[in-house]
């Protein structure tokens, strides 16, 4: 992983709500990231996941979507024979439910979990967290 | 599910039933006898002794079993006596009976006192102390008839008392004494499984309100989630990138958020407000139903239900705004159940004429929804209290909450039935007017 600068590394950004896309690409811009493709919902995410071609190093997610949600992703992912070890990031809203859904997340392999809403510092950590860059993250400020 | 909802499994309510009955099974009998030895003669017969006869407030329960007693329909009795010697007596025993919560299930009352009072007037005035008590009069006389005992004990204590002539027989006497005492014991038991499930209905209601607000509950946290990623992750880029266009930009987004979090939560608040006082208002139907669809946005995006209006006439109407958000919502939480896979639901306004007079305009409210629909067999069950097609996700109250709210609330109809092609459609009919002279309050 370590040999992939940050500006070429790919992240799909999945969530329905446009604004919290912009957000996201706006932190990981400021992060040092410099690629990103964006799907709505599950089920647009995953055609991403099966074009071999597309390059993808990370994928954070919303949870709570239409159609296919972030679990269905995510499981859909960690099936995938080429895709299986790509680095998941879910983000939920704070609800009642959330523990129950983390621990179901962690059941299929999730990276990290973030929960909306959450603070640059947070996300920069989740994300180096998940691209096990550590070390790296020293150089992005 | 709600913690309310809990309190009442069947367990508990069986337990509470059972405890009721082995624990607290009231086998108290009074005599009421100026004559000694008649008063003993009963105590011998219900409660057979084994050793001296007790006076006054003196009680005993029947002897072991073990100690080789009669017949064994005998060994089940546990009859308590307590015998008081003349009306005062009486009174007394029955007042400190209530005082300690020991209450009389019946008692034998000589008519014939040799006092100021007979056994009549007694148990007149026993009655009201304790209305509970069954009475049986004994008598020598056939002096009084079954109705002038009626008239004076009053026509709601007819079943509270009864009679037998002088002389008796010992399997009389035991048998009334038993019948009495059962009866007190059955009444007692009605009484308080009619509390318990009065009370179990009405945790059921809450439940069923608590379902609503928590599925606005739950779409409110997913929406506000959003909403403060929306101002936490402007105003964070903004003060990082510092230039005075993303500043501008961000600011108008979080505008922008904060308006519409405000406009949730009070959608939200109007929602858990509605059960205060029933208000009549000239509203827009239209705007109710609007209302319902955006607070159940959130339950039909993750559901995948796509809500069309194919007739939507605006109308007026006098109505409880918040009554009707509140049946939309249900009908529409019941159409999202039917379709977990996602579809369509239809909902149509029209102005219709109900009968020739000018002041008799009502509006049809159609809701239709594209799911199985419900077997023609079970249809007419639908509206009952407690009827649920979904096992543990329904208590079954929504729609008769919502048939109580049209029908009662708004003098309107609520006619549910399968839609020709397919679903379930519900037809609600409101009178443009509420009439003046109903008894609300």
């Amino acid at each position: 992983m370590k040999e992939v600068s940050m500006d070429r590394m790919v992240i799909l950004i999945v969530d329905d709500d446009n604004e919290i896309r912009s957000i996201m690409k706006d932190y990981l811009t400021i992060f040092g990231f410099r690629s990103f493709i964006e799907a709505k919902d599950g089920a647009e995410a995953y055609r991403f996941i099966l074009d071999s071609v597309q390059r993808i190093d990370l994928i954070i997610s919303d949870w709570e979507m239409p159609r296919t949600d972030g679990l269905t992703l995510l499981r859909a992912v960690r099936k995938h024979p080429a895709r299986h070890s790509t680095p998941f990031i879910m983000v939920t809203s704070q609800q009642s439910q959330e523990k129950l859904k983390i621990t179901h997340a962690k059941r299929h392999a999730v990276d990290c979990y973030i929960i909306k809403p959450f603070r640059a510092e947070v996300l920069k950590e989740k994300v180096m967290q998940a691209l096990k860059l550590y070390e790296d993250s020293s150089k992005v400020s | 599910m709600s913690s309310v909802a809990k309190k009442i499994t069947p367990t508990s309510f069986a337990e509470a039933v059972s405890n009721r009955i082995n624990g607290h099974y009231n086998w108290r009998v009074l005599i009421v006898e100026d004559e000694p030895a008649i008063a003993e003669g009963i105590q011998n017969i219900i409660a057979p002794p084994t050793s001296v006869i007790p006076i006054h407030r003196s009680s005993r329960q029947r002897p072991n079993p073990a100690n080789g007693n009669s017949s064994p329909s005998a060994q089940k009795d546990q009859f308590e006596v307590v015998w008081a010697k003349n009306p005062t007596e009486a009174l007394k025993f029955v007042q400190d009976s209530i005082a300690q919560n020991k209450p009389f299930a019946m008692g034998f009352f000589d008519v014939l006192l040799g006092s100021s009072i007979d056994g009549i007037e007694l148990v007149r005035q026993i009655h009201q102390i304790d209305p509970r008590m069954y009475a049986v009069f004994v008598t020598a006389y056939h002096d009084r008839t079954v109705d002038s005992i009626n008239q004076i004990l009053g026509p709601d204590k007819a079943d509270r008392w009864d009679y037998m002539n002088k002389p008796f027989t010992d399997g009389s006497i035991l048998q009334k004494a038993r019948n009495a005492v059962s009866m007190w014991n059955l009444k007692e038991q009605k009484k308080h499984q009619e509390e318990q499930l009065a009370e179990a209905a009405n945790l059921l209601l809450q439940g069923e309100r608590a379902n609503t607000v928590a599925a606005v509950g739950r779409s409110v946290a997913h929406e506000f989630g959003n909403l403060l990623m929306h101002i936490i992750g402007h105003a964070e880029i903004a003060l990082i990138k510092s230039d005075v266009t993303t500043m501008q930009q961000s600011l108008a987004t979080i505008l922008k958020a904060g308006d519409t979090a405000a406009s949730v939560l009070k959608k939200f608040k109007k929602m858990h407000n509605s059960d205060q006082s029933i208000e009549f208002t000239e509203i827009s139907i239209n705007q109710s139903i609007d209302e319902a669809v955006d607070l159940m946005g959130h339950e039909f995006k993750k559901r995948m239900i796509q809500v069309t209006r194919p007739i939507f006439h605006k109308c007026v109407l006098e109505a409880n705004h918040h009554s009707l958000v509140q049946v939309f919502m249900n009908l529409f939480i019941n159409a999202s159940h039917a379709m977990p896979h996602g579809g369509q639901i239809d909902i149509s306004v029209t102005r219709i004429m109900h009968g020739e007079l000018p002041n008799s305009g009502m509006v049809e409210i159609r809701i239709r929804d594209h799911g199985p629909g419900i077997p023609e067999e079970i249809l007419p069950l639908v509206l009952d209290a407690f009827f649920t097609t979904k096992g543990q996700q329904g208590t079954g109250l929504g729609l008769g909450i919502c048939k109580e709210i049209i029908q009662s609330e708004h003098q309107g109809e609520f006619h549910i039935g399968n839609h020709p092609s397919k679903g379930l459609e519900i037809v609600i009919r409101l009178p443009e007017k509420q009439e003046v002279s109903d008894e609300r309050s």
